[in-house]
């Protein structure tokens, strides 16, 4: 289930998402960079499934995509949080920790009947 | 000007893999291996740009008719703010039109009240408006 460079899984792509642009806007290529380094390479983004991802957010009026400029003076989209992103990020953050927390303490229990 | 949702989703993605060719050329590919490679990595570009812009066009109609909504609201918002400002303005005219529907509805009402107690009287009794006839209307007139 869990090689080197796993897949991000699907629910876990859109927290990511949300996490990234809760620093401010980015485009798509700016946040499969961002998950790959600040996973240490551990996650390897799918690229065929984050923009399906991204435009999925978009419908669910999480995320909003404006044209911008570049650092590069390239025009790309970047992506934003809504309010109704920031507030799904609050609560998918949560459950996250609490689903985690559990999970490992249930792996490195040590205690069995 | 919007751009068409297809062509939108397509500068996205070519934006995309420019960067990542960039990135490989930057660590040693040739342009077209980097090419190439980014091509491979992204997997199925058809796919990924049918899914987007399908989803990219539903946004759009939803937002037109959100869009619509609000511009009706605002239409009709307007029309009754002109409503009440010509009636606060011309208050003898509102006066007389008011008075005028009440006089109506009360005539109207009294004349249903006289003619509904002829055509369909209520007994005497309590709870009389409980008691029907059995038979059907047609032997009652008779």
């Amino acid at each position: 289930m869990f090689s080197k460079r796993d897949a991000v899984l699907q629910g876990t792509l859109e927290l990511l998402v949300l996490k990234r642009l809760s620093r401010g806007p980015m485009h798509g290529y700016g946040i499969a960079s961002w998950i790959e380094t600040a996973t240490e390479d551990a996650l390897r983004v799918e690229e065929g499934s984050l923009y399906p991802a991204l435009y999925r957010m978009v419908q669910k009026r999480w995320i909003k995509g404006e044209w911008r400029i570049t650092e590069n003076n390239r025009r790309a989209k970047f992506y934003r949080l809504t309010k109704a992103g920031e507030r799904e990020f609050e609560a998918q953050a949560s459950g996250w920790l609490r689903l985690s927390k559990a999970v490992s303490r249930a792996v490195t229990s040590t205690d069995l009947p | 000007m919007k751009k068409d949702p297809d062509q939108e989703v397509d500068k996205e993605l070519q934006f995309h893999l420019e960067q990542r060719s960039r990135d490989y050329i930057a660590a040693g590919m040739t342009p077209d291996a980097a090419r190439e490679a980014a091509a491979q990595r992204f997997g199925d570009t058809e796919r990924v740009r049918e899914v987007c812009t399908s989803a990219l066009a539903a946004v759009r109609a939803a937002d037109e008719r959100r869009r619509f909504r609000w511009l009706l609201l605002d239409a009709f918002s307007l029309d009754a703010c002109v409503a009440v400002r010509m009636m606060v303005k011309s208050w003898g005219l509102t006066a007389v039109a008011g008075s005028a529907i009440a006089v109506a509805i009360a005539i109207g009402a009294s004349f249903f009240e006289v003619v509904g107690g002829f055509l369909d009287p209520v007994v005497p009794l309590p709870q009389g408006d409980r008691i029907v006839s059995p038979l059907p209307s047609r032997c009652w007139r008779r």
